[in-house]
């Protein structure tokens, strides 16, 4: 079902994406329905109760998955993983991440410049310029504070 | 007896420096998030959203208003003179407009888009005011039922039209339904979907929703198009501004017909829940090629095509925020955002919204008749700095966003639980996205799945759990027989998916 090469900066996978997500999809909703098995029944009988939304969804989504997992079948589809880009795509998600932890810690201004920043040369990598990410992620930082704090009146965080 | 509403005191409420003021700001967000591709009036009102909890009513639908006029106008012009729409409704003038630049004649394609834009925005703004008041005299008898088959209506569309493969489509629905389902259940003191995390036993916020898949998936997105968009800045046109004045010229072979027909066409596409801007463009764009006289011009620049696809998806924007007004339904994306405003400021969607706070409606509605003037001022003065744009370092641009939506989710919330919450949904809707489920019916159904469920229980619990309910009161069976035509016509008849 998938096969790996490696290569310099690159990860190709010969895989059928469909089939893996879709088996995915499948799985999640299982879980789903383990969830909802647990759940009262109505109060009354005059009532559909908590689960027969749940059930309806489940049941959408279980059959719409076996649907694409069925028209899958033996398509096999080459997939390039470049390391840097999936560095960079978790990069961005894990630095958000942070910022919202290191904002009560060293303050709105100097977490929101070093996340600005971060961010910057991550949408121009591999070219880093400081001499304008710098100054551009103070500007976007006054200005978020301008937005809100001045303007809207809501309490940033500032220094421990 | 025939209402006629106060238009005028609408205009002038608009017209207020410190109210017009925001109708200016939200049409230059518009303006910069149309038409820079990879940013769209969706992502520029997503993140309005946070911002405007800080804002009265009025001010924040208004800056929405300008926002979706002006996103939904200058997607196009980017599709014009790069052959990138800024978004997926200006793709089908755009690809005709892009033929004209082939030509040597981008000028023309932008001034034929301009002014099917306003005439489009005009009249369907114009139209909207008027009607505003039967249509919610009609939606007095929508009970459970008739909202119900209405959601079903809803649903059917927008897990039909984002993507070819509709399996992928109704998946995207059904899993932004499901998200929704997390929390307290609506009618039982019991909690759904939880996983044991106290934090999701309110269930998960819209604006967490609406900056995940909106906002911090469009990062990662465009994280991965880097290279692409290195490209675009590349392409850059230089253009003047005596070029942008309209001259008779470019109007001959456009029906008069056209004029009248494609903003109706557009302005009752976008009634219809769901629907949206590129429904409507593809819809006038089709009937303008069916009647035309000259039909073989179509696909190689046709100007006829342009303008009445312009017309048509500016029409759109008026037309969509109905549904959203008076039955709590979003039209398409921005307005689902737009309902998140509403909620935010305790506004809740119905015919007594509009009877009890005309004042915030009414103005909101006249928005729409006065942004088409913005449109040929802005584009006169301000079209050559608009084709700069194209240069911004998109670095910078996504560097603002992602600091406007984090500390946006921590203002509203004040809680790092929902600032990761975001994060989480986002690369969830990116995963998706990625693998071609697409993402505005994740949240349409996100949104459109609690009104699912409350009007099937209540119509259940109304029956006695007789689902005959539904097929004995006459406008829910009208709507469910509208609903098996759209399944007919996209499925069997043609491909009317955006692919």
């Amino acid at each position: 079902m998938v096969s790996l090469a490696r290569e310099a900066d690159r990860l190709v996978i010969v895989a059928n994406r469909e089939r893996i997500f879709a088996l995915l999809i499948l799985v999640a909703t299982g879980l789903f329905f383990l969830d909802i098995l647990t759940l009262p029944p109505p109060f009354s009988t005059r009532n559909a109760g908590p689960a027969f939304h749940p059930y309806l969804i489940v049941i959408t989504i279980a059959s719409c998955g076996a649907w694409l997992l069925y028209h899958s079948l033996g398509h096999q589809e080459e997939m390039i993983l470049k390391y840097s880009l999936l560095v960079r795509l978790a990069a961005f998600a894990g630095l958000s991440m942070v910022y919202s932890i290191i904002i009560f810690i060293i303050g709105f201004f100097a977490s929101s410049i070093l996340y600005a920043l971060a961010v910057i040369l991550l949408f121009n990598y591999p070219t880093i310029n400081l001499k304008s990410a710098v100054p551009i992620s103070v500007v976007i930082t006054l200005l978020v504070y301008t937005l809100f704090e001045l303007v809207f009146n809501v309490r940033l965080p500032t220094v421990i | 007896m025939l209402f006629i509403p106060p238009v005028h005191e609408w205009i002038f409420v608009v017209l207020q420096p410190e109210i017009f003021m925001f109708l200016l700001l939200g049409f230059f967000i518009g303006i910069l998030f149309g038409t820079i591709p990879g940013l769209t009036s969706t992502l520029a009102v997503a993140l309005l959203l946070p911002i405007t909890f800080g804002m009265d009513p009025l001010p924040a639908l208004v800056t929405a208003t300008g926002i979706y006029s002006a996103g939904i106008w200058s997607s196009s012009i980017t599709a014009h003179v790069i052959n990138i729409p800024g978004a997926p409704g200006g793709a089908i003038s755009g690809y005709e407009g892009y033929q004209l630049t082939l030509k040597g004649q981008v000028m023309k394609a932008l001034r034929i888009d301009m002014v099917g834009s306003v005439i489009g925005g005009l009249i369907g703004g114009l139209l909207i005011v008027m009607m505003i008041e039967p249509i919610a005299e009609v939606a007095v008898y929508f009970r459970s039922p008739e909202k119900f088959s209405l959601i079903i209506l809803s649903l059917i569309i927008v897990s039909l039209l984002y993507t070819s493969n509709y399996a992928k489509g109704i998946i995207a629905t059904t899993l932004g339904a499901l998200i929704a389902t997390i929390g307290f259940d609506i009618q039982e003191p019991t909690t759904r979907g939880t996983l044991g995390i106290p934090q999701l036993i309110e269930g998960i916020d819209l604006l967490v929703a609406v900056v995940g898949v909106f906002v911090i998936a469009e990062i990662l997105l465009q994280i991965e198009k880097g290279g692409e968009l290195k490209d675009v800045r590349d392409t850059f046109l230089d253009i003047n501004m005596g070029g942008f004045v309209p001259r008779w010229s470019d109007f001959e072979g456009i029906r008069l017909r056209g004029f009248i027909e494609s903003p109706i066409i557009g302005m009752i596409t976008g009634i219809l829940p769901g629907a949206g801007a590129t429904m409507a463009s593809i819809i006038t764009y089709g009937e303008s090629r069916r009647v035309s006289k000259e039909p073989e011009k179509y696909g190689k620049g046709s100007t006829e095509g342009i303008f009445n696809a312009e017309a048509g998806n500016n029409a759109m924007c008026p037309g969509a925020v109905v549904p959203l007004i008076i039955f709590g339904i979003p039209g398409d994306a921005v307005t689902a955002v737009m309902l998140g405003i509403l909620l935010i400021h305790g506004l809740v969607p119905g015919p007594s919204l509009l009877a009890n706070q005309s004042e915030l409606v009414g103005p909101m509605l006249a928005s729409f008749i006065i942004t088409p003037f913005l449109m040929i001022i802005a584009l006169i003065i301000v079209g050559p700095a608009l084709m700069r744009l194209l240069r911004l370092n998109m670095g910078w641009i996504y560097g603002f966003i992602s600091v406007v939506s984090i500390i946006g989710i921590y203002a509203v919330t004040f809680s790092t639980f929902q600032v990761f919450l975001t994060i989480i949904i986002g690369l969830m809707a990116w995963l998706l996205s990625r693998e071609g489920y697409p993402r505005i019916p994740l949240i349409m159904g996100f949104i459109l799945g609690p009104l699912f469920e409350t009007f099937l229980r209540a119509s259940l619990q109304l029956s006695g759990n007789n689902p005959m309910i539904f097929l004995t009161r006459p406008i829910s069976v009208g709507l469910l027989i509208l609903s098996v035509v759209f399944i007919y016509a996209f499925v069997f008849k043609a491909d009317m998916s955006m692919e």
